[in-house]
């Protein structure tokens, strides 16, 4: 009695999708036995169909107006989708200056080694630069001394 | 000239077809009509309502990805559209629960020969417009099932996928939407039990 009582609950919840064609296979046949011999069910499936019947005998039958098409196609942007012939110039334009401008980069980048002379080393030009911005700092730090004595009266 | 589907009119229009939109309105004007007259139960609105629907599904036509069958994602479109439109409107329609019952009952009482006459007729529409009610009454996750499956009948398995929402969820809905209407037209007093159209 059990299992007949899961059984019915199980079924009763599937008995819309059943009316709809929803269930197919073994299910359905599952189904369709369980019907033939269980009354509760039988008249479950019953009530739907009445439900059915009585909900759309008091409905109306609502179709759209004449002209409904001209009206929406009237109303829609019509050059949304449209692939314009001035856009397809205009992206061929782009693309052949975008690769104008990477052959010009790849040019620069393969003749920018030899640049510098080849009798001048790397090495002692970093070291020049180094020099010259120690002999900057200690400049700089003779004139800071001048303005503390000044201030702070050579304290 | 083999039929269109309805996903590769879709492609072709954006491809910049787009007269091939009024293919579309073509197939699925009077369904959507019937399914928005529903909620709004005004003609006039259900006419503004449903170009308001088309305009926004061609306007998305870019976004419609195959995953769902144009179907669905058009009605799921269509069927959000009018939970926005009730909500927006907070439609406050006259509940006949409210009507006195003996008034019910005395009408009811005229019902006598088969011969419809011009009262019976009358009384038959007040019927049909009272039970038009009782749905329009009920809470909105139930009215809104009740409409695609007994009205426009989709499978719960459609409605599942219009409304992403899972199909056991759709099947409790429509079992719970039943018991209330049952409940509710019963105790409309007709003699305890649904009355034979």
């Amino acid at each position: 009695m059990e299992v007949e009582r899961l059984n019915c609950s199980r079924i009763k919840n599937s008995l819309h999708g059943y009316l709809a064609g929803d269930i197919e296979g073994l299910e359905k046949i599952l189904i369709e036995e369980h019907i033939k011999s269980c009354n509760v069910c039988k008249e479950e499936l019953e009530q739907i169909k009445d439900m059915k019947r009585l909900l759309k005998g008091c409905s109306d039958d609502v179709l759209a107006p004449q002209g409904f098409i001209t009206d929406i196609m009237t109303n829609i942007d019509v050059k949304r989708y449209k692939i314009s012939q001035k856009n397809v110039v205009y992206s061929l334009k782009s693309l052949g200056a975008s690769l104008v401008c990477a052959g010009i980069m790849l040019f620069m980048l393969n003749t920018n080694v030899e640049v510098l002379p080849n009798s001048i080393e790397p090495m002692s030009v970093i070291d020049k630069g180094v020099t010259q911005i120690a002999d900057k700092i200690m400049k700089l730090d003779g004139i800071t001394g001048r303005i503390e004595n000044k201030l702070y009266g050579g304290m | 000239m083999e039929k269109l589907k309805d996903e590769e009119i879709i492609v072709l229009i954006l491809k910049g077809k787009e007269q091939l939109y009024s293919e579309l309105v073509l197939r699925y004007q009077n369904r959507l009509f019937s399914t928005i007259y529903h909620y709004t139960r005004d003609y006039e609105d259900a006419k503004d309502l449903a170009q308001e629907i088309f305009i926004k599904v061609y306007n998305n036509l870019h976004k419609y990805n195959n995953k769902a069958s144009f179907s669905t994602w058009f009605y799921r479109i269509a069927v959000n559209s009018c939970i926005d439109w009730t909500r927006k409107r907070r439609l406050v329609t006259v509940s006949t629960f409210e009507t006195d019952e003996n008034e019910e009952i005395h009408i009811l009482e005229h019902i006598s020969d088969d011969t419809p006459s011009p009262e019976d007729v009358l009384l038959k529409e007040e019927y049909k417009t009272t039970i038009k009610n009782i749905v329009m009454d009920l809470p909105e996750i139930y009215k809104t099932v009740v409409i695609l499956y007994y009205y426009e009948d989709f499978s719960p398995r459609e409605i599942s996928d219009i409304l992403n929402i899972p199909k056991k969820t759709i099947d409790s809905r429509l079992y719970r939407a039943r018991d209330i209407l049952k409940s509710r037209i019963t105790n409309m007093e007709y003699g305890g039990g649904a009355f034979e159209l």
